[in-house]
């Protein structure tokens, strides 16, 4: 039972980082292979100010979804001057120089030792530790980002999103500025990511770099491709799937050493599988980015 | 005198690594104009299929050499003509293509790392490590090979291939792959060998590595980003301009290294690579961007 709802945990928090990225990169046609620095300072944040200044779970989560949404319109500037595979290696680069701080500054990140203790959150005088009481805080903030996404997508900030995706300059022509567009849905989206890596801190009660690298960002990059890229509920589909797949692997008693390769195999593959045979991924109304001529 | 020639030695020896990482990649970033993120597994895999041959088989050094070279080349090509012609001919975008390639080099970077774990190996009893003392520098016979080959590249790329008629339908192909078409090119084939000379160079660069210090199934992607970097800072298809951005990122890596300790070059690296994607795109010498895709 216990494995059951560790399993629904950490699908929930990784719907949250694919209708986050979803929204960036299927929305608005900005794909970004940052996502997991995003997901990053929101844990680091979290468990930064919880070891040192003892705040309280609601406060922490709050700065970490402010720090981490700063930094996405920091991401999100660049995307007005570069474009298209450009501003992919952008965010690749910021990626790489996120988690090399990560790594690197020992004195505030711990290093590769990582951050060890996170305590269990308090909400409301209620020490949250059962794998029940997670999985009810997880839920409530994924169901916040799922409305929230439902709510954005659906309004007219929605619809200039996609006339950005499909036809940039168009959209300009419309009288839209695109450039407090797209900033703004990198605020959004990397707040959201922030957000499940306050989840990912306390729940794991343990911070380290490895689990926000560049193979973390290219998972995330799956769930939503697997899922449909562009859909609301696809990403959601995505995130459970590629999170179930490898626990049913497990029971086919593959030797654990090789567990985390065997994952990667499976989302890569899928990835590529996706790409060229179903682009639109499971639930996918639309093509991806930047695909046309489909 | 020797720290400083030991210093300028060791400058040389990494901007020659970085130089021939940075053409072997852009010969397929330029000509297929997309990302081709799967290089870096194309890159390890050289070194893994030499030590399979020597260790496993008990062939001597030239031919697992040999063998390895053809094993990149081949790997490269067929990457290009399993899944990168198939996704070009139904009209995806670059961003497809990297995507696609994302998958790729988790899944083959996985099968390394299940063959033939995660530890660093060494290639064993080739006899090639011993060094030479030169102005008070030391340098092994490996990194002379290295600097050697890449005055080499550079030379045939400038004043041969560049000249012959495969350079001018590689950069028809870059250019414009309709007009190249209308007069005559077959631009799949060019596609392919620019992947299969690619592909032998990273090989190459590679095994050079994996001769030099050891290899681990990941040590292909950090050489493939600071090849990215000399490539965009000196820009695309630019061979003199990959050239001095390779001194100038090597450079800057013994700096940050010497200055700020070891673990800082790749985020130096990287903060180099955002302000010239954000201040100056077309790279050192490059002419401008390709065009707009919109």
């Amino acid at each position: 039972m216990e494995y059951v709802l560790h399993i629904m945990i950490l699908a929930a928090i990784y719907v949250i980082l694919s209708v986050s990225l979803n929204l960036i990169a299927g929305y608005t046609g900005l794909l970004s292979i940052g996502h997991a620095a995003f997901y990053g300072v929101g844990a680091y944040v979290a468990a930064l100010m919880a070891l040192n200044v003892h705040s309280g779970f609601l406060i922490n989560l709050v700065c970490a979804i402010i720090l981490g949404a700063l930094l996405g319109a920091t991401v999100g500037i660049p995307s007005l001057r570069i474009r298209d595979d450009y501003f992919v290696i952008a965010t690749f680069a910021f990626q790489i120089i996120t988690f090399s701080v990560f790594n690197n500054w020992v004195a505030l990140t711990g290093g590769p030792m990582g951050l060890p203790g996170v305590p269990q959150p308090m909400l409301f005088g209620l020490s949250i530790s059962s794998h029940v009481g997670f999985l009810v805080v997880v839920g409530i903030v994924c169901a916040i980002t799922l409305s929230m996404t439902q709510r954005i997508v659906r309004s007219p900030f929605g619809r200039v999103l996609k006339a950005i995706r499909e036809d940039e300059i168009f959209a300009q022509a419309a009288g839209k500025n695109v450039a407090t567009y797209k900033v703004l849905i990198f605020i959004i989206g990397a707040g959201m990511a922030a957000a499940a890596g306050v989840m990912h801190a306390y729940y794991i009660s343990f911070v380290d770099p490895t689990s926000f690298t560049t193979m973390e960002s290219i998972f995330i990059i799956s769930t939503v491709i697997v899922g449909g890229a562009g859909s609301l509920w696809g990403p959601v589909v995505g995130a459970a799937v590629l999170v179930l797949l490898p626990e049913l692997i497990r029971f086919l008693g593959l030797p654990s050493s090789a567990a985390a390769d065997i994952r990667q195999i499976l989302y890569g593959g899928l990835l590529v599988a996706f790409m060229m045979w179903r682009p639109r991924g499971l639930l996918g109304e639309y093509t991806l980015p930047g695909v046309d001529g489909r | 005198m020797a720290l400083g020639s030991q210093l300028l030695a060791n400058i040389l020896y990494s901007a020659a690594t970085i130089f021939l990482v940075g053409i072997s990649f852009s010969l397929a970033f330029s000509t297929a104009r997309f990302f081709h993120f799967a290089h870096a597994a194309v890159i390890t895999t050289a070194g893994y299929v030499s030590l399979a041959c020597s260790q496993w088989v008990g062939l001597s050094a030239l031919p697992s050499v040999v063998l390895a070279l053809a094993a990149s080349t081949g790997l490269g090509w067929s990457l290009d003509k399993v899944v990168y012609r198939p996704l070009r001919r139904d009209g995806a975008t670059p961003l497809v293509l990297l995507l696609a390639s994302l998958g790729l080099y988790t899944v083959l970077q996985s099968v390394i790392s299940i063959a033939f774990g995660d530890d660093t190996k060494v290639i064993a009893g080739h006899g090639v490590a011993s060094s030479y003392s030169f102005l008070g520098a030391r340098v092994t016979s490996i990194q002379v090979a290295v600097m050697g080959a890449a005055v080499a590249v550079l030379f045939v790329k400038i004043f041969l291939v560049d000249k012959m008629r495969i350079g001018l339908a590689l950069r028809a192909v870059a250019d414009s792959p309709e007009l190249a078409r209308v007069s005559g090119i077959d631009c799949d084939k060019i596609i392919g060998i620019a992947f299969c000379l690619g592909s032998f160079l990273g090989g190459a660069t590679g095994l050079f590595r994996a001769f030099d210090v050891g290899m681990t199934p990941i040590m292909g992607l950090p050489m493939l980003l600071q090849g990215v970097v000399a490539v965009v800072v000196g820009g695309n298809g630019r061979t003199i301009g990959v050239a001095v951005a390779s001194l100038l990122l090597a450079f800057l890596e013994e700096l940050a290294g010497w200055n700020l300790g070891t673990h800082w070059e790749e985020a130096a690296a990287f903060l180099l690579l955002l302000a010239f994607l954000l201040l100056r795109p077309q790279g050192i010498l490059g002419k401008r961007l390709r065009k707009s895709s919109a």
